[in-house]
């Protein structure tokens, strides 16, 4: 049974049909659609091997598609992927459900837009051919362009202008670089590729100048999308102007796109190119985690203060993935499903908020645990998540991310971990200023707790919460193979790299010798 | 001889059919009730269809490459394949023709006559195969634009529209005509093969770098490339929509065809190297198309810099054919492929332009589409598909043109010119959004009323920008094909 494709088109096909039916069943047409999708991916937890078979690409599709360029369609997964689908499964409906309300105008038109955009980002992460992946890659700009440029806020048109015009500058660049790559497989075969394996076995064979630059063109369109810092500045716009459930599956899953890119691309493509800007990535990222908690400190916005801590612990997964090693990468995958979690929760929370009383003022609340105390419960859970509390799922994460950093890169790791500090003063000391103190804004005495609705979307995130803190084993045990495969390929190429003849990383002989 | 000759005439029977049918409505206009011109549409659309059914009848017999009416012309898949998409261009425009040029109260039958010869011109175009044919079918083809321009006599701007066209266009064509001047002082011929031969013996002669030079300028004209672009503008938004729509497209499409013929001859003999010139022209004409796009506020100006921009991509392929062996070919089929590409997309946003007319004039200020999203949402998805397509986004055929464009680039060497090309593209996807704000984000009540031709031309260019961005494989084996006979000398 073709379960990814199953998986991907399953909500497309579901968006036009909410599309064509009357305005009236679009909500629960959509929620059936999100619902069914989640029931068709959860079988993959299951049909995915963790035995030996894990560190290969499993449940893979392979058909010709467009032969003149040599495309084929290439799907599959590994468990790096098929965690980041379920991630987006479960996400929609909760989605959806949050959608019921606050969604005033053409919801039609939304329910269909948001699956729509459910099928894009599960053909990203499915895709082993990298056209059908540029493909996805593109296609989820459109319904997440007007999802912030219908139903967004005061300055929807420009934030939803900047979110797309940033991608497609870096997507185009990758495109070349793409392309570069094609050529060179033509010249070595005489035959056109666009395969994902093809282009692992000649990626080695282009000059390590060349590795270079392509490396820097996929890296562009990544970090953009990460966001990482500097290029983050079209994030807190977007974050701040989209619907709820635009922000939800911004902060949740796209993002996540940007740092799977690295995963499945730009790293095991050009391993010896990713070894050398190694340190500027890491760099940035112990800058992004800083200043994305610096920033989100002082915002009176508590929505834009979530979109800052968004950058801030992006920042610690890309910090993570360029660890190069095991802790430092299984931590960083483990990390962006934390992070899709918790921010998810955290935004469907500002939009309760939202919804009840129009504005995302931190001043305007205050001594809200007394009036709303549901929401108080979890807007707790959910902060101490995102600040990474032992025992909830952000601590593991974010543990595994400093250890394996530290080994390699000190320094930055040290910097981060102040960050980590400081995403605990800012999360926490809004908490305080929203839910404690007096209730001395009178509109906020009459505030209702969360609605039956509202319990439904939000428990299965905090039931999620902890089983991801309490037990992150079944969910390490998909990542590892997957991420020691990706090691090893990184190992194997570490001479290309002009790093191997002054000797300087310590953290790679090391793992070489483990290795040997 | 006998013989030769009939075949011949078989062989350009797309072309005499549009020739015989243009003089036939010259006649037959004359007495059709001004009130009753939709019948020279259906007529004049009749016959184009009669010549696209022709040119697939014919093609058969191209695939052995041959000349026919002496050297003058060249019968290859490759002067098909443009003569197949300038049709499809006359057909776009003919759809919309009747009830916009109702809208505007022109009543003039001689237009369908026009639009006929323009045709006929552009079909010669593709397969002229000596500079002499090329000056004569490029006239043909020039000559009833200008007038096609012009055609609202009452309106200044379409007065001056083709004013402007005429008088930089003539100045462009005496270029040209020096330019081809000089090459047959230098080769003692005006046939593409024997220039190709002779300038393959011997190092260029000034004679030839300057005539060549002139050639490319006289071209560079034709096709709106930088720095000969500056009448694009002012012309495209003076004209009435249905011609801009043809002289983008159709225009567009000959004009490559001849030029991509030429510059094949000079570089595949290797006489000459145009490639840097090329390159910068490309570059030139992506970077400033797609810039200058972003300050205007008309949609017909929006979209004239769009073409100068989308000449830049086919130039791009130009400076790429210069690679031999098989990158060059492919930059010919991309070449092929993106003017079919660029004449479906571009068709369909002027077949909706056509609709904003108010008090008998144009008025295709973007502000027009305010509220278009809630009004009439499948006109305005209509629009907003041809707009991603013509942004490049998949899945739609103008991403696949794009792809097929950057490979052919990338793979003759030019990554350089494949990289100014992308930020450009970036660039303009900024201008492509913009009518989409308008529909989608403002609001507003637009008054525009669909017709059933626009709607039919929308669809037909919908459903084909889908259909070959998800599965494109006929027409790419179809375009590399084309482009398999083309190889001169």
């Amino acid at each position: 049974m073709p379960w990814l494709s199953l998986v991907t088109f399953l909500p497309i096909l579901g968006g036009l049909l909410v599309a064509a039916l009357p305005s009236s069943m679009a909500r629960l047409s959509a929620l059936a659609v999100s619902l069914v999708t989640l029931a068709v991916s959860v079988p993959l937890w299951f049909l995915y091997d963790i035995g030996p078979k894990a560190p290969q690409f499993q449940l893979e599709e392979k058909l010709p598609w467009i032969d003149a360029f040599g495309v084929s369609y290439h799907l599959g997964i590994d468990g790096v992927s098929l965690l980041l689908i379920l991630l987006t499964t479960i996400l929609t409906p909760i989605i959806v459900l949050a959608g019921f309300s606050g969604v005033e105008k053409g919801h039609k038109g939304y329910m269909a837009l948001m699956l729509v955009l459910e099928g894009a980002m599960i053909g990203t992460f499915v895709a082993l051919d990298t056209f059908v992946f540029y493909l996805f890659w593109e296609l989820v700009l459109i319904p997440m362009y007007f999802l912030i440029g219908v139903w967004g806020g005061e300055r929807r048109i420009y934030a939803a202008v900047k979110f797309f015009i940033y991608t497609v500058v870096g997507s185009l660049l990758m495109l070349v670089a793409m392309i570069a790559l094609y050529a060179k497989y033509y010249e070595v075969h005489h035959a056109w590729s666009t395969d994902l394996f093809d282009l692992l076995s000649v990626a080695e064979q282009v000059p390590f100048g060349a590795q270079y630059w392509m490396f820097a063109a996929f890296a562009l369109a990544f970090a953009i999308k990460v966001p990482l810092f500097p290029l983050h500045t079209w994030l807190p716009d977007a974050h701040v102007e989209a619907p709820t459930g635009g922000s939800v599956v911004l902060a949740g899953v796209m993002l996540k796109m940007g740092t799977y890119g690295f995963y499945r691309f730009a790293i095991p493509l050009f391993p010896a190119a990713a070894i050398e800007w190694g340190p500027v990535i890491v760099g940035l990222s112990a800058i992004a985690v800083v200043y994305g908690a610096l920033v989100a400190l002082v915002q009176d916005d508590i929505k834009k203060l979530v979109a800052y801590s968004s950058v801030s612990h992006m920042g610690a997964v890309m910090l993570g993935l360029f660890a190069f090693t095991e802790p430092g990468m299984g931590g960083s995958v483990y990390q962006m499903l934390n992070h899709g979690v918790s921010t998810g929760a955290l935004f469907l929370l500002v939009g309760v908020l939202y919804e009840r009383r129009h504005t995302r003022a931190i001043a305007d609340y205050g001594g809200l645990s007394a009036v709303v105390p549901g929401f108080a419960v979890v807007f707790m859970i959910v902060t101490f998540s995102s600040i990474g509390l032992p025992g909830l799922n952000g601590f593991v994460g974010e543990f595994l991310i400093l250890l394996g950093a530290f080994k390699y890169a000190p320094l930055p790791t040290v910097l981060a971990t102040t960050g980590v500090i400081f995403g605990a003063a800012y999360m926490l000391w809004a908490y305080q200023r929203m839910m404690f103190g007096p209730l001395s804004n009178h509109e906020n005495q009459t505030l209702k707790d969360l609605n039956p609705r509202e319990w439904a979307y939000l428990l299965p995130l905090v039931a999620l919460i902890f089983i991801m803190g309490l037990f992150p084993q079944p969910f390490l045990d998909r990542i590892n193979p997957s991420v020691e495969a990706l090691l090893g390929r990184i190992e194997a190429h570490y001479d290309q790299s002009p790093y191997a003849s002054t000797g300087i990383p310590g953290w790679l002989t090391d793992a070489e010798q483990k290795g040997e | 001889m006998g013989t030769d000759l009939a075949n011949w005439l078989f062989l350009v029977s797309p072309s005499l059919v549009l020739f015989a049918g243009a003089m036939f409505l010259i006649l037959f206009e004359a007495i059709v009730r001004p009130q009753n011109q939709g019948s020279l549409r259906l007529l004049s659309m009749l016959l184009t269809g009669v010549a696209m059914l022709l040119t697939v009848v014919v093609w058969g017999q191209a695939n052995q490459a041959q000349e026919i009416f002496y050297g003058m012309l060249r019968f290859d898949h490759y002067g098909l394949g443009f003569q197949g998409v300038g049709l499809l261009a006359g057909f776009f425009a003919l759809l919309v023709s009747h009830e916009y040029l109702e809208a505007l109260k022109i009543r003039v039958g001689e237009y369908y006559a026009l639009v006929l010869f323009g045709l006929f011109g552009m079909n010669l175009m593709a397969l002229a195969n000596d500079l002499m044919m090329v000056f004569i079918s490029i006239e043909v083809m020039s000559l009833s634009m200008y007038i096609l321009c012009a055609i609202k006599r009452s309106d200044p701007r379409s007065v001056e529209s083709g004013f402007k066209y005429f008088i930089l266009g003539a100045f462009a064509s005496g270029l040209l005509l020096y330019g081809i001047a000089l090459l047959y002082g230098a080769s003692g011929s005006t046939s593409l093969p024997a220039l190709a031969h002779t300038l393959a013996a011997g190092e260029p002669g000034p004679l030839v770098m300057v005539g060549g030079a002139l050639v490319l300028a006289g071209f560079g004209f034709k096709v709106g490339a930088v720095p000969f672009h500056m009448y694009v503008p002012d012309v495209y938004q003076g004209a009435p929509t249905a011609v801009t729509s043809l002289m983008s497209t159709g225009v567009k499409a000959a004009s490559f065809a001849a030029l991509g013929r030429i510059i094949l001859g000079y570089m595949g003999a290797g006489a000459a190297n145009w490639e840097g010139a090329l390159w910068f022209m490309a570059a030139a004409t992506m970077l400033i198309g797609n810039l200058g796009a972003l300050v205007q506020n008309d949609l017909k100006r929006i979209l004239a810099y769009s073409s100068i921009a989308h000449a830049g991509y086919m130039l791009m392929m130009l400076a790429s054919v210069g690679n031999e062996g098989a990158a060059g070919r492919e930059a010919l089929g991309g070449l092929l492929f993106y003017a079919l590409t660029y004449t479906i997309m571009s068709a369909g946003t002027f077949a909706i332009l056509t609709l904003l007319v108010k008090n008998g004039s144009d008025d295709t200020d973007i502000s027009r589409l305010s509220g278009l999203g809630h009004s009439n949402p499948w006109l305005a998805a209509g629009m907003s598909i041809c707009l991603l397509s013509l942004a490049g986004i998949p899945p739609t055929m103008g991403f696949v043109g794009k792809f097929y464009l950057f490979a052919a680039t990338v793979q003759s060497g030019y990554t350089g010119l494949a990289i100014v090309g992308a930020l450009s593209a970036a660039v303009g996807v900024y201008y492509y959004l913009r009518p989409m704000v308008y529909m989608y984000m403002k609001e507003g009540h637009p008054h525009i009323h669909p017709n059933i031709w626009v709607s039919g031309s929308v669809i037909i260019a919908c459903v084909l920008m889908f259909a070959l961005g998800i599965a494109p494989n006929e027409v790419l084996d179809w375009a590399e094909a084309a482009v398999r006979t083309v190889i001169v000398g």
